[in-house]
């Protein structure tokens, strides 16, 4: 197990990016493509090609 | 055995959490979670992050979303979600008990989830414009694919009722890699009843991800061993079979933490702890 200190910082860094990361895919217009489409038929996931 | 019956109504909730029927068919279907848990199940209220990741790399887009969903999960807790929510490590678990006795993998099989991350579900989906890891996943033949299919199926044969408004159309595209992807269920079935959690120690990529940040995550950490008065941990019921106390916590740990909360030295085993599954092991040849 790495030092507690240690393990603060960088979570503290990784949690910055990744929010700004998470912000940045749901300000996307791409996202809420995905939310009206969220009840099609996945084809790929079924097994169908 | 507390720590046992805590996971599994854990996991018990996670089931219903990402799959619940009460809140009407795929209405969270988009919310990214930090399990395996197929969107195309149609009873799903949260997206596979591999898949979302996928579908991004599919259409050209880098996948801010999924990358920022799986890494705030796993800088919170690593691979904490394997063990407790993750419904299809749940079922490995559950096929894990018709079997005491259990084949030891190899050390390096422990990578293979790394090269389905970066080949299945990074390097194929933009070349081939499918979501590759999906058409092979397992979860989603178990979530998505048998029960659409079956639903359509009673439909056109008996005229049932349209339970996961699936399209009988459906039925007439199945083709031989439905079947094929029906056989890989099929094996991962039987191997996780003779191999502890093979899906997730062999090919989940999210796995993969999450497991790389086991050792940096703000909690969910295993007491030092000097904590645990000089003993070792008690891995005899680990669920991804770690025998080696270094181990604890690497990539291939699930966070379970039934290795510390094991049984005091006033405790009594109980026969039926004795008999639990993986108490015997084998090698792989």
């Amino acid at each position: 197990m790495i030092n507690r200190n240690v393990r603060i910082r960088v979570a503290i860094v990784l949690i910055v990016l990744f929010t700004v990361s998470t912000a940045v895919g749901i300000y996307r217009k791409e996202f809420w493509d995905i939310i009206t489409n969220a009840t099609m038929i996945c084809y790929s996931c079924i097994g169908i090609k | 055995m507390r720590a046992r019956i805590n996971r599994l109504w854990w996991q018990i909730t996670g089931v219903f959490l990402f799959n619940t029927p009460f809140i009407g068919p795929n209405h969270y279907a988009f919310l990214t979670v930090p399990v395996l848990n197929c969107y195309a199940c149609p009873l799903a209220q949260g997206a596979c992050p591999i898949g979302t990741f996928q579908h991004f790399l599919v259409i050209g887009m880098i996948p801010f979303l999924a990358l920022g969903v799986i890494g705030l999960f796993a800088g919170m807790a690593g691979r904490f979600y394997c063990s407790h929510l993750c419904p299809f490590g749940f079922f490995q678990d559950i096929l894990g008990r018709f079997s005491k006795k259990k084949l030891r993998l190899p050390h390096w099989a422990g990578y293979g989830k790394y090269a389905s991350l970066v080949v299945l579900a990074m390097i194929l989906p933009p070349i081939l414009k499918e979501p590759f890891f999906c058409t092979l996943c397992p979860a989603g033949t178990l979530e998505a694919g048998i029960p659409i299919v079956s639903d359509a199926w009673f439909q056109t044969r008996f005229g049932s009722a349209d339970l996961f408004a699936s399209k009988s159309s459906i039925l007439y595209m199945i083709g031989w890699w439905y079947w094929f992807k029906v056989g890989i269920l099929v094996g991962v079935v039987y191997l996780s009843i003779v191999v502890k959690r093979p899906f997730c120690r062999m090919a989940c990529p999210l796995g993969a991800t999450l497991g790389l940040f086991n050792r940096i995550s703000v909690f969910v950490h295993p007491p030092l061993e000097k904590q645990l008065s000089g003993k070792e941990y008690f891995l005899k019921n680990c669920p991804v079979h770690i025998t080696k106390s270094e181990d604890v916590d690497s990539h291939i740990c699930i966070k379970c933490e039934q290795c510390y909360h094991r049984p005091g030295e006033n405790d009594t085993i109980t026969p039926s702890a004795e008999s639990l599954p993986g108490t015997e092991t084998s090698e792989i040849p």
